[in-house]
């Protein structure tokens, strides 16, 4: 080895570097153009080549100069237009360029490394000969040992003759951990040891003491018997053998001639004899071997995800990157060995490289001012101390906060790296792609200049490529399919990079197939990994999620190209290592939209500071929605049990809620208790005044609250990873060390959610999903089945409780029936008891609503499942209408009675209602025939409430719409005693009409009972700015009775 | 398929601790630095062996009860309680032993393969036994010792 | 089936030279022989190079054919570390 001046040696290379980096997307655009040669571009890629030939020449890299050589002369032709450029061409070159940077990765060894086969194929062109075809290189590679990986970790050896030597069932990845090479290594004792006068002992013994000797056979039939005369002749051994010696070395090390060593799998591109070119055709020679020998390889319809087949179109994946030096050394350790051709590190070549990174002068001059900032800022320090200045003191405190800020910005700022740096290699690997497979597929980046951190970007290289091969792979049909669907023959693939709200979003759209949720769902339930039942319950989103359940393949055959034993899972595990998030839009038959969110940078981020039981936790600040304190007295309205689950009612939305303490296992510190006979199941969230202090938390569309004690303030915090001991824990999103020193955990609001299993009611994300069109009516039903299959509705608000109970628990009593019920008993009913509906069968699981009617409390039977839905209602009231019922509507689909309650229990139960009636009665005898105006714009509503506000006894005048009210009264002024107006109206709203009425003298007094599907806090405030008495939410007929009767009592005593 | 027996050659330090009744010893290579201070911020929901996490000098270190790891039970927390900060695929980790003993010299080659049970802990924690001044010590393989066992939630 | 026992103590060098004649005397022993189990004495071995370790697996493959079996008595510490390397234990009995 000749001696080189390191410093040289490290310019050179980086020169080098710089030469090859654009070369591919050069000669991948030189392709395209085809015969139509671009001089310019041929000559660009040409002086690359010449350069990087000088220089090795220059510094006694041979190996180097003799390759740049060969391609110069290729390109030289070329640009005479001797040549013209066609794919096979191009891939040559391609792959010689590939070559290429490896030796200049390894420049050390570069002399030492192979380039054989690319100056035969390179040679080969310049004399005219035309490229040989894939199988026919194959079919010269056949004679080398094959080595065939089948499904379930097992491996097949096979030596030069093609026999089988191990047979073996092994984790590859682990095996070649901590950068390892698997080989498979014959020792010929006779000829190898004997005749080079070699101990046995010795040389076997220093192969098993440098390595792993997985497995080890002897030969013994090659050694035959003693009537034979073999056994002077040969010995052979047989070590599968996994070491971190290199390729290059290990035959020398052992003084075994090539054919003996093969590489089986490892860090680098797998090659025996070191050519890229030539394991590619192994794996040609392998496929065809496969196909020959069936019975080998069972046909299996489905491959598990864990097939590892060595891929080496991944080698592309070198090119990546090109703008941060060798990704370290200590990221390869960390990796879970996913059997990648990977960037050469520092660890291989012998510190030559150090990492480097690119940053923006501008950005560098920035750092140098804020450098010298911090330094005037200190020295304003040191002397305001000095003097004692307190006032000086915390000027320059305050001002080295700001810089300090300012600083940790700028530097991180600097770790920012365009997308485009891992964008680019894609061009690339879907061209490879898509004349693998046969496909004709175009690839569109958008975005290219979207900045990371450096670290993102290298953890995304893998999962995008995962994602972008599936594309390809999966989604992307093969022309003939296309055009019969229609389609462009080209399919697209777009990679996409933008920013939103805070977060870099990646799409990765292509116009394919798209994904079966189906049948995803299908194969999750045969591989065991969900039960039927719970796919029952699955929405069409959830489904697809389930793809990213480990051990999930859905293909039919595994193409060598995708089916690498990266699954979807193992793309989802990087991204949350990232802090990423990875969202599934898919059509069948149009394509598919996977998109990524991934946070801006990785280190340091703005939390949310929250204590539960005297315990600090931090919340990133992009996952922090909303702040909310409910006060101890509203606890009772706003915070409601709905199923199973804790909701709070924000703003007409139910948001479930979640105790920290709970989920965590956490005692807290205060125990509140209610008052006697009220709700206590939301004592645990109250602290000890009784308030309820909620983080709205969100991930995506998902959203919910988190209870807690202590609001603290907003920091930002430096986010360390934990340990891998605790790597599971799904609540978590890393740790951070807090100014005193002591360290809080980052909770993770996505593993939070899950750790409590929150997704089962969902009930704010379907709320999400619907569009609230301007001036239409939103209510939010509870739905239920009579019978099965027969659905119907109530609203929300009145459904006090829901119970599930089994059939036998209902007993009957003197001709009723009840169950016994918190202490007591509770009579219920079955619809078909009033209404003409359908039978409901009393077995089973079955579901009681509890009312509370007149005061009582009763309970409606129903069959599960039931479901809260908020909906604009567009309520039939004609059809369907019978005694019970009070109209029906389409949900889901479905034809849905709406049960009217109020009607169904009076009839069940008249006497319930008399008490009240009777003292309306006396307030009519006494007030005259006062009359209620009722102003409501839709019909369904508007005779609900005229229904029930005469059945109390009122007489009741509607109107069906502000304006109508308001001239009503002028024409008949004294008329009315009480007006009851819904808000969102056509022409006049209820707050317009409170007003008017508010500011006339003649109906200041009259009192105005607002009705409204919406109990919003702004609502109410903008309700009581105009003057509005009362609120009541539409379709609680008993509090709204009990509003009216308390109104109208009041003016009676008023009035005497 | 565990290569228990010692390839390597040559003279080592353990330094040496008690888990239980047992003397442990680990290459002291592996051993970063040993800490009194027992402190640790819990973790809910973590494996019941990990005792919490620590601020150790800006990294954040996951304190385990290596008693527990093991296969002993809790370890009780007494005076004589230490912390040993270990080096581990990349990561430092802490755990916490009973007493901590001199540091032993011995060689590779006189280890011998460990039985398969010493003081209650299974055998394959260890590399191997060696005796030292007359006291046997049960050089531990730290790897397979804090093999997280995967419990796929 | 009885099974009957053949012993045979080797000498010397068990090298190139010597091999072959080892090997005659050896198949003169076993020849026709079904079902019985070589025992090779290798108290008296000096050496034994790689011929000498071919011809111990020639001896096994022969008596396989036969429905024999082979095992090795007597041996040295030194012979014990290269059969270990050889997993010779895995094919014949060593004691």
């Amino acid at each position: 080895m000749t001696m080189l001046d390191d410093e040289t040696l490290q310019m050179y290379v980086e020169e080098a570097k710089e030469h090859l980096e654009s070369i591919e997307s050069d000669l991948l655009a030189i392709e395209q153009m085809g015969e139509d040669i671009d001089e310019e571009l041929v000559n660009k890629v040409f002086r690359a080549a010449h350069s990087i030939k000088g220089g090795a020449g220059f510094l006694g890299l041979n190996t180097i100069k003799e390759l740049a050589h060969k391609i110069e002369n290729v390109l030289d032709m070329m640009r005479n237009r001797e040549l013209v450029p066609n794919p096979e061409i191009v891939n040559i070159l391609l792959l010689a360029f590939d070559r290429l940077a490896e030796l200049i990765d390894n420049v050390e060894e570069s002399n030492d490394m192979d380039i054989s086969e690319h100056v035969a194929a390179l040679s080969a062109i310049a004399s005219g000969g035309v490229p040989e075809s894939k199988s026919e290189e194959a079919a010269d590679k056949s004679d080398e040992a094959a080595v065939e990986m089948q499904d379930d970790n097992k491996i097949v050896v096979k030596n030069s003759q093609g026999q089988v030597v191990f047979e073996k069932e092994l984790d590859l990845d682990q095996v070649t951990k901590g950068g390892k090479f698997l080989y498979l290594l014959e020792l010929d004792l006779v000829k190898d040891v004997q005749e080079k006068n070699k101990q046995p002992y010795d040389v076997i013994k220093d192969i098993r003491s440098t390595g792993d000797v997985l497995d080890f056979k002897i030969d013994l039939e090659a050694i035959g018997s003693l009537e034979e005369d073999k056994f002077t002749k040969t010995i052979p051994l047989y070590f599968l053998y996994a070491t971190i010696i290199e390729p290059d070395i290990i035959n020398t090390l052992f003084d075994l001639p090539d054919e003996q060593v093969k590489v089986i799998s490892g860090q680098d591109t797998p090659a025996a004899s070191g050519t890229e070119q030539e394991v590619k055709e192994q794996i040609e020679a392998e496929k065809q071997e496969e196909q020959m020998q069936k019975i080998e390889s069972e046909p299996k319809k489905e491959q598990v995800e864990e097939e590892k087949i060595v891929d080496i179109s991944s080698s592309s994946q070198k090119q990546a990157s090109k703008q941060v030096a060798p990704k370290p050394a200590a990221k390869k350790d960390t990796s879970d060995a996913k059997p990648k051709a990977a960037v050469k590190t520092s660890k291989h070549s012998t510190g030559v490289h150090a990492e480097t990174l690119r940053v923006h002068v501008s950005l560098l001059e920035n750092l140098m001012n804020l450098a010298g900032e911090l330094v005037l800022s200190r020295n304003q320090l040191m002397q305001a101390i000095a003097q004692q200045n307190m006032h000086d003191i915390q000027a320059a405190s305050q001002r080295i906060d700001l810089v300090t800020s300012e600083l940790q910005e700028a530097i991180m700022l600097t770790r920012m790296q365009p997308i485009g740096n891992i964008f680019n290699k894609f061009p690339r690997v879907v061209r490879d792609l898509a004349r693998d497979l046969g496909k004709e597929i175009e690839l569109i980046l958008e975005g290219k200049e979207v900045e990371l951190d450096k670290t993102i970007i290298e953890g995304l290289s893998d999962p995008l490529t995962h994602l972008v091969r599936n594309s390809a792979d999966h989604g992307i049909e093969p022309p003939e399919e296309r055009i019969a669907k229609g389609k462009d023959p080209v399919g697209k693939i777009i990679l996409k990079a933008y920013h939103a709200s805070g977060q870099v979003n990646i799409e990765i759209k292509d116009d394919g197939r798209g994904m079966d949720a189906e049948a995803i769902a299908r194969k999750a339930i045969e591989k065991g990994l969900v039960t039927e039942e719970q796919v029952r319950s699955m929405n069409e989103k959830e489904k697809l999620n389930l793809i990213f359940l480990p051990g999930l393949s859905t293909k039919e055959q595994v193409s060598d190209v995708s089916g690498r034993g990266v699954g979807m899972d193992v793309v989802k595990s990087n991204l949350d290592k990232l802090g990423g998030q990875i969202d599934i839009e898919t059509e069948l038959g149009k394509g598919t939209t996977i998109r990524i969110k991934l946070p801006l940078t990785l280190a340091i981020i703005p939390s949310l500071l929250i204590s539960v039981g005297g315990e600090r936790f931090a919340i990133p600040q992009v996952n922090v929605n909303e702040l909310i304190e409910v006060p101890a007295a509203q606890v009772k309205e706003r915070i409601e049990k709905v199923g199973d689950a804790d909701v709070l009612i924000l703003r007409g939305e139910l948001i479930p809620l979640l105790s920290l303490a709970e989920v965590l296992g956490i005692e807290r510190e205060s125990k509140f208790e209610s008052a006697e006979g009220e709700d206590t199941f939301s004592d645990k969230y109250r602290t000890d005044k009784g308030a309820v202090k909620v983080v709205i938390a969100q991930a995506g569309s998902f959203k919910y609250g988190l209870v807690v004690d202590e609001l603290h303030d907003s920091v930002e915090i430096v986010v360390k990873p934990l340990g891998r001991h605790l790597k599971q824990c799904e609540g978590y999103a890393g740790a951070t060390i807090m100014g005193d020193g002591r360290v809080a955990l980052i909770l993770d609001v996505v593993g939070l959610a899950k750790l409590a299993e929150l997704s089962a009611v969902n009930v704010a994300e379907k709320e999400k999903t619907v569009e609230i069109e301007e001036g239409e009516e939103v209510h939010t039903l509870f739905l239920f089945n009579n019978a099965p299959g027969e659905a119907c509705a109530v609203p929300l608000d009145l459904v006090a409780r829901v119970e599930l109970i089994k059939a036998e628990d209902i007993e009957e009593i003197g001709g009723k029936k009840v169950i016994k019920y918190r202490g007591g008993s509770l009579p219920v009913f079955a619809l078909e008891e009033v209404a003409n509906v359908e039978h409901l069968e009393l077995q089973g699981d079955l579901v009681v609503i509890v009312f509370v009617m007149g005061g009582h409390e009763v309970g409606l039977l129903a069959t599960p499942p039931v479901d809260a839905v908020e909906t604009k209602v567009k309520i039939d009231v004609f059809s369907l209408k019978q005694p019970g019922i009070a109209g029906s509507t389409i949900i889901n689909d479905k034809t849905t009675l709406i049960v009217d309650v109020y009607e169904f229990f009076e009839t069940l139960n008249p006497d319930w209602f008399i008490e009240r009636k009777e003292v309306a009665e006396e307030i009519k005898k006494e007030a005259g025939e006062k009359k209620v105006l009722l102003v409501e714009d839709s019909d369904f509503f508007r005779n609900q409430v005229k229904k029930f506000i005469e059945g109390e006894g009122y007489k009741v005048v509607a109107a069906e719409d502000g304006l109508v009210a308001w001239n009503y009264l002028n024409e008949h002024p004294d008329e009315i005693s009480v007006v009851v107006t819904d808000i969102e109206m056509p022409n006049m709203d209820g707050f317009e009409l409170t007003k008017l009425i508010k500011e006339s003298p003649q109906f200041a007094h009259l009192p105005v009972i607002a009705l409204t599907s919406l109990a919003g806090e702004e609502d109410i405030e903008k309700g009581k700015a105009v003057g509005i008495d009362d609120y009541q939410i539409k379709l609680d007929k008993e509090k709204l009775l009990q509003s009216i009767f308390n109104f109208l009592s009041k003016m009676q005593k008023q009035a005497a | 398929m565990e290569e228990t027996v010692q390839k390597r050659k040559g003279p080592f330090q353990a330094s040496c601790f008690y888990l239980g009744e047992a003397l442990c010893g680990i290459d002291i290579n592996l051993v970063q630095e040993i800490n009194k201070q027992i402190v640790y911020t819990a973790v809910p929901h973590a494996p019941d062996y990990v005792l919490g996490i620590m601020n150790l000098r800006g990294r954040i270190v996951t304190i385990v009860d290596f008693g527990k790891k093991l296969g002993l039970g809790c370890t009780k927390i007494t005076d004589s309680t230490r912390i040993i900060i270990v080096n581990s695929k990349e990561e430092q980790i802490g755990l916490m032993v009973d007493r901590i003993t001199d540091v032993v010299n011995g060689r590779w080659e006189d280890i011998a393969p460990p039985p398969a049970n010493i003081k209650g802990i299974q055998g394959r924690f260890f590399l191997g036994v060696c005796k030292v001044k007359n006291r046997l010590v049960a050089l531990l393989n730290v790897e397979e010792a804090l093999a997280d066992e995967l419990v796929k939630a | 089936m009885p099974e009957q026992e053949i012993n045979f103590a080797l000498e010397g060098d068990v090298v190139r030279d010597k091999v072959k004649e080892i090997k005659e005397n050896v198949l003169k022993l076993i020849q026709d022989k079904e079902d019985v189990q070589l025992v090779l004495d290798l108290k008296k071995v000096s050496v034994l190079d790689v011929f000498g370790i071919g011809l111990i697996f020639a001896c096994y493959n022969s008596l396989k054919q036969k429905n024999g079996r082979l095992k090795l008595i007597n041996v040295s510490d030194e012979l014990k570390k290269l059969f270990d390397m050889l997993e010779l234990d895995k094919y014949l009995e060593l004691a």
